[in-house]
């Protein structure tokens, strides 16, 4: 369990910009809703994770904010990438693959 | 880039906190709903949905709270949060606020008025351009008792020519010219440069232009460049002035240019004129002293090995001139510095000595005041509170106190230094004493520093102690012994500061006092000094001198307002020195010839001056005429250091001028009594010549008058403008003033160290008072026990004051061993101190101690009128 939430840290920013870049603009449930399907259920966050990432984001810039009305109605406050962002994914994105493969070989090499 | 736009987004976020948290509010109750809804959905009841949503997504107020964290700067609410529990708590006790603030207060002012002399003398930048590369270059001569002497012309040619150690050279003297024809005639100081001294100081002109190599040549004519001061009293600041001519020494000269007050390179020279032709005709004039730019990369001591070699070739080139002379060069800070380098040092260890003291004040204070809120630290530590967040909250208090206290200070010191700019014109050459904000930051960081590190020690101290008693639940009554020597050893070290400070002060006050208790030999009061100048262009002519001299005072002495006049040259404050020979002893040739003052005067100088005649006549109408024998009068300690034992009365003397070896064996025909040149220094012989004998055309008139000074120098001038019409006159100055200029160093000092070691005293004793009381408050529930089994109250009494007694005396023996070792330092700077006084060190000593006994009176009075029963009933 605190591996778990370990490895969102760090990578939570990663799955944020990659949910709202394939998404488009979602409100914070909806984006929480989105990455435990997407998960498979294997990552459900909770507003206390969620929320103070969503203004780590914010403040950085990667994504902006405004309020708009939910499909059943509801006043929510809905989340898109900026350009800023989109850059920052790339990046991230980029340097997650590279890590990850320099991670795989190394466990592969260890198994052979 | 990014970290600061970051750091603005939560700036941002810290002043819009409250809409931001409603927001967010909304935000999370939105996203509950919507769970709760989906929850609904598959199955569950209302009820049921909602309970699972909340418990999924964790409590509303922890998520508030870690997204407000996110989004502002949680460390500056910690901050808030201490700053503020500081100043509430500060509040309920205003008397430490009050005591530690003005501690504080009264070290930083005292500090940023010594630091001012500190950084203005020692550490600014001379207000030259690149001033570190600039040296002075001199001569030294051991042979002929020089060694610190002039140059010549010749000698700057040849460093020019053949020294690669500087980049550039110039030669600057000073002489007096008499100006005429810009509001009353006067006489001044002219400062004589090469022509590019200011663009090798790098001064520019307020107006026109500096020198150029064409006025040495004479290419316009004689010219003149105006300082800012004269240009603005003489010429009422004419901004036409450039182009017009002005009249000096009855010669025209063209005003090329006007220069800024600051930075002044010679605050005594009120125009410049170039070193033109007539003065390059003399190069062996020996009046020089040159400003010289280090080549780059050269150091001061690779200039002075090649100045020596140098110095070897001139003196075959120029035997009669240069043997046995050497020119070297010394960093021109150190050559304007003087000895005011010490003076500053010890002033500033002064007031160090008093932040200290000041510090060690508020931590023992503030250590003293938590040890009566031990129990609410106890508290605290048991409720959860750690260490840390215990030093944070003392060290919050700490520098709430330090911010007060270093802000008052700062103010009063500015204040304060101020008060003390007035009594120091003229500023002593190019150095400022105000702080500009590289010092001011220099400054506080130091006392931020000290401040911050004694801060920290105390916290941890209080924060020591509320482990330790929250361990032994306020039961280990007793002190423990390493933190008791902590304190005691602060309040040891006040106390011996103190008192190093106080014997100081009393030897140097001491000192003062009994120079200034021997009369200074004259009478400077109600004495008008006015100096005239009788132009000879170029043909001295003693009898007309001695004439105009004569009848000049004859119808002065006419005036109502004048008791006595005289005139001689130089005025008592001055002094001029040269060898001399003595009927009796041993005939000595260059450096070992004696030295002493020497001065012209005309009869009834003594008597004006109230320098008192011991043995002999003052000059009269004898003294004056070719046929007249020579004669002098001379001093007593000129008599002593000649003569010693016997009579100088009928003695005879020769004074040993280089260039004028003609002056005749003279008679002493009076002794008078001693002056001293400086108040500060101890009376140096003199020798009296009488003008009929020297005809000296610069002679100062000296006025003893009743009444308004300003009609007395009417009427003078209306004397002297009637014979000679627009002869200037110069100072027009009482001789106090003139003195007291002069001098300002032992005026000043003394006054500042007697301040500041009072206050250091002051600062002391509080601390003291601190360490005791603190100490018998620790100890309370002992006292209640001794009390309750019988003890007499006396006994407790005593035991509290025998510790005051033991700091008392432990602190006042350290002090006054290093007061002893100091002072034999400070005897080079300050005439009149003897390190050995008994008399200060006793005094000094027995007052540290009784006011040390003093101050624990209070704490061990209450200590004996402690009630047993209410001490342990308290437990």
């Amino acid at each position: 369990m605190p591996g778990k939430s370990d490895v969102l840290q760090g990578t939570l920013d990663l799955i944020v910009l990659k949910t709202l870049d394939s998404m488009g603009p979602l409100h914070g449930y909806g984006l929480a809703r989105r990455i435990e399907q997407v998960s498979d259920q294997a990552l459900a966050l909770n507003q206390g994770t969620l929320y103070p990432a969503l203004v780590r984001l914010e403040q950085r810039g990667w994504i902006g904010s405004a309020w708009g009305v939910s499909d059943n109605g509801r006043r929510a406050r809905f989340y898109s990438l900026t350009r800023a962002g989109r850059r920052q994914l790339q990046a991230e994105t980029d340097s997650w693959r590279a890590t990850s493969r320099i991670m795989s070989r190394f466990l592969e090499a260890e198994e052979r | 880039m990014t970290a600061v736009r970051l750091l603005l987004a939560k700036l941002r976020a810290l002043a819009r906190r409250d809409r931001d948290g409603a927001a967010l509010a909304e935000e999370l109750a939105a996203h509950t709903d919507m769970l709760a809804e989906d929850l609904e959905r598959t199955g569950l009841t209302p009820q049921e949905a909602r309970r699972q949503a909340r418990l999924r997504l964790g409590g509303a107020v922890q998520v508030a709270e870690a997204t407000r964290d996110q989004r502002g700067l949680p460390c500056l609410d910690v901050l808030a949060r201490d700053l503020r529990l500081a100043l509430r708590s500060l509040r309920r006790s205003p008397l430490f606020a009050l005591t530690s603030t003005l501690s504080l207060a009264v070290g930083v002012a005292a500090n940023t008025v010594g630091f001012g002399f500190l950084y203005g003398y020692l550490i600014r930048p001379l207000p030259f351009a690149d001033g570190a590369r600039l040296v002075s270059v001199m001569a030294s001569a051991p042979s002929r008792g020089q060694d610190r002497w002039s140059v010549t012309l010749q000698d700057l040619r040849a460093v020019q020519e053949r020294s690669r150690s500087f980049e550039a050279v110039a030669a600057a003297t000073i002489a007096t010219v008499d100006l005429v024809g810009a509001g009353e005639p006067r006489r001044i100081e002219a400062g004589v440069v090469s022509t590019h001294l200011f663009d090798l100081l790098g001064i520019r002109p307020i107006a026109g232009r500096v020198f150029t190599a064409d006025d040495e040549r004479g290419g316009s004519g004689p010219v003149v460049l105006l300082g800012e001061g004269l240009w603005r009293s003489a010429f009422g600041a004419d901004p036409g002035i450039v182009g017009k001519s002005v009249t000096l020494d009855r010669e025209r000269y063209t005003v090329v240019g006007v220069l800024p007050a600051s930075p002044a390179w010679n605050p005594w020279a009120q125009l410049y004129l170039p070193i033109a032709s007539d003065l390059l005709a003399q190069p062996r004039d020996r009046r020089y002293r040159f400003v010289a730019r280090l080549a780059p990369g050269t150091t001061l001591e690779q200039a002075n090995r090649d100045l020596d070699v140098l110095s070897g070739a001139l003196a075959a080139a120029y035997p009669d001139d240069n043997a046995g002379v050497r020119l070297f060069a010394e960093d021109l800070r150190t050559d304007l510095l003087d000895d005011n380098r010490e003076s500053a040092l010890i002033l500033y260890g002064v007031v160090s000595l008093l932040l200290l003291l000041a510090c060690a004040n508020v931590a023992t204070l503030l250590v003293m005041r938590s040890a009566s809120r031990s129990g609410e630290f106890a508290i605290r530590a048991s409720l959860g509170a750690g260490r840390i967040q215990i030093v944070r909250q003392v060290l919050a208090e700490h520098a709430l106190v330090t911010v007060a206290g270093g802000a008052l200070g700062a103010l009063a010191g500015v204040w304060a230094r101020r008060l003390l700019e007035a009594t120091l014109s003229p500023a002593p050459g190019p150095f400022r004493f105000d702080l500009d904000a590289p010092g001011g930051a220099l400054l506080a960081a130091v006392v931020l520093a000290v401040t911050f590190l004694f801060g920290a020690v105390s916290a941890w101290s209080v924060a020591r102690q509320a482990f330790t008693t929250q361990r032994s639940a306020a039961r280990g009554s007793s002190d423990p012994s390493d933190r008791a020597r902590l304190r005691t050893g602060l309040a040891v070290f006040e106390v011996a500061a103190a008192v190093l400070v106080l014997v100081g002060t009393g030897l140097m006050l001491k000192g003062a006092m009994r120079v200034a208790s021997q009369p200074a030999g004259f009478d400077s009061r109600n004495l008008l000094t006015m100096e005239v100048n009788l132009p000879d262009y170029g043909s001295p002519d003693e009898a007309r001198a001695i004439r105009f001299f004569t009848s000049l005072t004859e119808s002065v002495r006419g005036l109502p307002q004048v008791e006595s006049v005289s005139a001689g040259n130089p005025p008592p404050h001055v002094g001029w020195n040269v060898a001399y020979e003595a009927e009796g002893m041993p005939a000595q040739s260059g450096a070992q010839r004696p030295r002493t003052m020497d001065a012209v005067v005309m009869p009834g100088y003594f008597r004006t001056l109230r320098i008192p005649l011991v043995e002999g006549r003052d000059f009269d109408d004898r003294d004056g005429g070719a046929a007249s024998a020579p004669v002098i009068v001379v001093s007593r300690a000129f008599t002593q250091a000649t003569w010693p034992g016997e009579r100088a009365i009928g003695k005879r003397v020769r004074l040993v001028r280089r260039g004028d070896s003609n002056d005749p064996w003279r008679e002493v025909v009076g002794v008078v009594g001693d002056v001293r040149a400086s108040t500060f220094a101890p009376p140096r012989g003199w020798v009296y010549l009488p003008q009929g004998q020297r005809g000296f055309s610069e002679l100062i008139l000296m006025i003893r008058f009743k009444g308004d000074v300003a009609a007395v120098i009417r009427d003078v001038q209306r004397l002297v403008w009637k014979e000679q019409p627009a002869l200037p006159l110069h100072w027009n100055r009482l001789l106090d003033d003139l003195v007291a200029e002069r001098y300002w160093q032992p005026r000043v000092y003394p006054k500042l160290f007697a301040t500041f070691s009072g206050l250091a005293f002051a600062v002391a004793l509080v601390g003291v008072y601190g360490v005791v009381a603190y100490a018998s408050a620790r100890r309370t529930r002992e006292f209640g026990i001794r009390l309750a089994i019988g003890a007499p109250p006396a006994k407790v009494w005593r035991l509290v004051a025998s510790q005051g007694l033991r700091v008392a005396v432990t602190g006042t023996a350290i002090g006054m061993l290093a007061a002893f070792g100091l002072m034999r330092l400070a005897r080079t700077v300050f005439f009149g101190v003897s390190p050995t006084d008994a008399w200060v060190y006793a005094s000094c000593g027995t007052l540290a101690v009784v006011a040390v006994l003093v101050a624990s009176v209070g704490p061990a009075f209450r200590a004996s009128r402690i009630d047993p029963v209410t001490v342990l009933r308290s437990e």
